[in-house]
């Protein structure tokens, strides 16, 4: 009944039959994907917080605090 | 249980999971670390009340090659008129063994806790398999989304789909704004998270 573990070979879709099977129109493809590739995936990992670029955290007014 | 007459699609996942605030982090690492691993998540937001939502859930579930059921929220929900448990996670749960048993072959389900053991006491029916633990950590939930799927060729690794939830967190603002939602368990926030987390994980599948 309950499952632990199942090997999968299903194929993976692509970005396009995502879009197409959401049912998303052309045009919010293309807002979407500006946030794709404006998206910085090459910033290193941070270990905690919220990382949402200006956005206030305890450890970001911490360091401003300290900076002062 | 009504026999399904629709197809099965083999990479869909149904994710049977609290839709609240507390729970956002693991929402999402649900729905990034399936789509980094090939599947389409799966939920209910967005369907109808009354029965017809009944009808709709049992549809989305034997639309689905597989189930995930988090039972990691079993404590008392006290938000007013009253203090309850959430009976939503197992009563699906429920419709999911159901719909396994009778179609083996179609349907495989996976059983989600934060903690060890407590399953067996707040769900003893499901005694003889153990659940896969996520301790109620991002990590947590890679980790054991990689235990649970395994894929011969191109598995990601933990860290990589980490990589992939951190740049997707980072975007969260900007994809709730496109959608005009006010919560991220809204129907539209879904589908845009799931696009841009599939865009997010090809773009680092090329990176690397």
């Amino acid at each position: 009944m309950m499952n632990r573990s199942v090997i999968v070979t299903t194929p993976i879709p692509s970005l396009e039959e995502v879009g197409a099977s959401l049912g998303l129109s052309k045009a919010r493809q293309k807002a979407l994907m500006q946030i794709i590739v404006g998206s910085d995936t090459d910033r290193p990992a941070r270990r905690r917080g919220v990382t949402m670029s200006g956005v206030e955290t305890k450890r970001s007014r911490r360091r401003a605090a300290k900076r002062r | 249980m009504p026999r399904n007459a629709g197809k099965v699609t083999p990479n869909a996942v149904f994710l049977n999971i609290p839709y609240d605030q507390g729970f956002r982090s693991l929402y999402l690492a649900y729905i990034v670390g399936l789509v980094h691993l090939g599947f389409e998540p799966r939920v209910t937001l967005g369907l109808p009340d009354g029965t017809r939502r009944l009808d709709k859930i049992l549809e989305v579930i034997q639309g689905c090659s597989y189930s995930i059921h988090d039972l990691s929220r079993v404590e008392l929900d006290r938000k007013p008129p009253f203090a309850t448990p959430r009976f939503n996670m197992p009563f699906e749960l429920g419709l999911a063994v159901a719909w396994e048993k009778s179609n083996p072959k179609k349907h495989k389900l996976f059983v989600f806790e934060a903690k060890a053991f407590r399953v067996q006491k707040s769900l003893s029916d499901l005694n003889g398999t153990d659940p896969l633990i996520h301790r109620g950590q991002v990590s947590g939930v890679m980790r054991e989304l990689c235990n649970a799927f395994v894929r011969p060729t191109n598995q990601p690794t933990v860290p990589e789909m980490m990589r992939a939830y951190k740049a997707v967190y980072r975007h969260l603002a900007k994809i709730m704004a496109y959608a005009g939602a006010e919560s991220l368990f809204e129907a539209r926030a879904f589908r845009d998270l799931y696009f841009v987390s599939k865009g997010i994980t090809e773009k680092l599948q090329s990176h690397s």
